[in-house]
């Protein structure tokens, strides 16, 4: 009988004893499906008759087994955007990718605090009032000290130094257009307030987006070997080619330099770690003399005790602001308001400790400040609006 | 067997309802007799676990099936004996393609199925992103808040039928994400086998 074969060479399998022959006819019974039920049978009779194991289990790693299993059904909490979006969504692809790449277990213990509901006062009596997100607002202080606010300026020549004309578009971004290198150079620097961010177009063609509560120091053309600029505060580069002629960015001590090449540099000094995040080319990251190149798809992280750390990111997440998003991934209430506190230059107090939360998915910058704090009071942190005091409620 | 009682018709109902602490039970009390089995059967521990993963994974993301299930320890084997099967047969093609023992082919196969979990997992997020805000709300709330149908039904002003029907919903929406990506999780046919 084919039964009894298939029973034996299985068990001759799970001896250990097997011959060449034995594993050989095996698998010629394998390759026929039309075994499958036999060998399924066989399977499960042999199972049934399996002693119990005798050695204790290694019970660590039972748990940890256990747990991605479970894990694996555990997905990111998303804040739910106001307006349906399909642009967010594919933002989102990426960030649940990255976040499908990290096993989320871990998360599963720092989502299990659940606020249990007390009353709550009406909405009307905790937001006294509304703030408009912020706009495209940016200061430029000229090298003899005279400044232009630029979200009021009319849209032309804004001035001329030496032989660098300042232009603004239509849109309102800023163009430096270099008409010869004869006159001295000398820098200019764009401040963004907090509530304001600015896009700005380099002599060398380079744009640069800054980010609210950030400032650019660049100089009016770029005539020596290399093309430096001394940032603050948040930036997003794309840098134009100019072979020989390496881009440097200088930021809170940090280094980055760059051929040409798509990158934003996260410098402001109230965050854990200066980040550096590459989207297009390659970009040496130092301070104090460490140096680490980055691949596109990678973040250099730099923190006070000046290590360098190089993980793959999502690229997306770190520029989302240049597009007109807050995205975050996991990312705690503290982590979540300073961005808001720059973009609507808002106080952020806390009642007791922040709640411990954490928020993952997309908003619009374009939302004003009660539309995003409803969306965040979804998943149970409730706030407090006083003029541009912000209370976080204790949960 | 001794752990006959544990794998019992009321454990099932309970991992229907998403009892992780249920499914734990179910997890090591069979794991006694499984990977001893599984282990001398795919001839290494790192393969046993590839095995036993792919096996339990396959339970959990069906559980709400399993309340109908009449023989759970019977189904479980049977489930075991797929995902054993399936590894032999692998094993078969592979010692006809390369002519030398599967054995030691046994990195490369670890690394691919560790990947699939990966992706797994990635393409589970994207389902539950598919969802309807109200059913994705209330799929985490199970999974992420681990509370119970009633709870659910109670915080969401809904009867604990349609929080129920939204989890069976789903789980279904995910399970049939995973066929689409190329995950399959055939396990209605082994139900009606083992009735």
């Amino acid at each position: 009988m084919q039964e009894q074969r298939v029973i034996y060479l299985l068990q001759q399998r799970l001896s250990g004893n097997e011959t060449v022959e034995e594993q050989e006819e095996l698998y010629t019974l394998l390759e026929d499906d039309g075994n499958m039920e036999i060998l399924m049978a066989a399977l499960t009779d042999l199972m049934w008759q399996a002693p119990a194991d005798t050695a204790p289990a290694d019970t660590a790693a039972r748990t940890a087994l256990l747990q991605s299993i479970t894990g694996a059904d555990l997905t990111t909490p998303f804040v739910e955007t106001v307006q349906p979006m399909k642009f967010i969504h594919r933002l989102w692809w990426a960030a649940a990718i990255v976040t499908g790449l990290l096993l989320a277990t871990g998360l599963y213990f720092l989502l299990r605090p659940v606020a249990t509901m007390k009353p709550v006062p009406a909405l009307a009596q905790r937001y006294k009032n509304d703030i408009a997100p912020g706009g495209n607002k940016a200061m430029l202080t000229l090298a003899d000290g005279s400044q232009i606010v630029l979200d009021e300026a009319k849209n032309d020549t804004l001035g001329k130094q030496g032989s660098t004309s300042i232009i603004k578009l239509q849109n309102g971004q800023v163009l430096y257009h270099a008409t010869g290198a004869t006159a001295p150079v000398t820098y200019n620097t764009l401040t963004t307030p907090r509530g304001g961010q600015y896009q700005l177009t380099l002599p060398d063609g380079t744009q640069v987006w800054l980010n609210a509560a950030s400032s650019l120091r660049f100089p009016t053309a770029f005539t020596g070997n290399n093309r430096t600029v001394e940032l603050t505060g948040e930036g997003y580069f794309e840098v134009a080619k100019a072979p020989g002629k390496p881009f440097l960015v200088k930021a809170n001590g940090a280094d980055i330099t760059v051929l040409g090449t798509h990158f934003n540099v996260m410098a402001y000094t109230n965050e854990n770690a200066l980040a550096v995040t590459l989207l297009e080319g390659a970009v040496n990251v130092g301070r104090n003399g460490a140096v680490k190149k980055l691949l596109p798809g990678q973040q250099a992280r730099i923190s006070n005790s000046n290590n360098i750390t190089v993980t793959g990111t999502d690229v997306q997440e770190a520029v989302a602001w240049k597009n007109g998003f807050f995205i975050f991934d996991r990312a705690d209430i503290t982590t979540v308001m300073r961005q808001l506190e720059r973009w609507y230059d808002i106080e952020v107090v806390y009642e007791g400790a922040p709640p411990e939360m954490r928020f993952g998915g997309g908003m619009q910058r374009s939302l004003s400040l009660s539309g995003i704090l409803k969306i965040l009071e979804k998943n149970g942190v409730l706030f407090k609006i006083e003029g541009r005091k912000i209370t976080v409620l204790r949960s | 067997m001794h752990d006959n009682i544990y794998i019992d018709k009321l454990l099932f109902q309970r991992i229907s309802e998403g009892d992780e602490a249920a499914f734990g039970i179910l997890f090591n009390t069979s794991l006694t007799t499984l990977e001893p089995f599984i282990r001398k059967m795919v001839k290494s521990p790192e393969n046993a676990k590839e095995v036993i993963q792919a096996t339990f994974l396959r339970v959990w993301l069906s559980r709400d099936k399993l309340a109908d299930i009449d023989h759970p320890k019977a189904w479980l084997f049977k489930v075991a004996a797929n995902e054993c099967y399936t590894y032999l047969k692998k094993e078969a093609n592979e010692y006809r393609l390369r002519g030398t023992a599967a054995v030691t082919a046994d990195d490369a196969d670890t690394a691919t199925r560790r990947l699939t979990l990966k992706e797994l997992h990635t393409v589970i997020e994207e389902a539950v992103m598919l969802l309807s805000p109200q059913r994705r709300r209330i799929y985490q709330m199970s999974r992420n808040r681990g509370m119970k149908i009633p709870e659910i039904a109670t915080e969401l002003d809904l009867s604990p039928n349609s929080v129920k029907n939204a989890l069976v919903f789903s789980l279904k929406a995910i399970r049939e994400h995973l066929r689409r990506n190329g995950h399959a999780i055939p396990l209605v046919y082994l139900i009606f086998i083992c009735r």
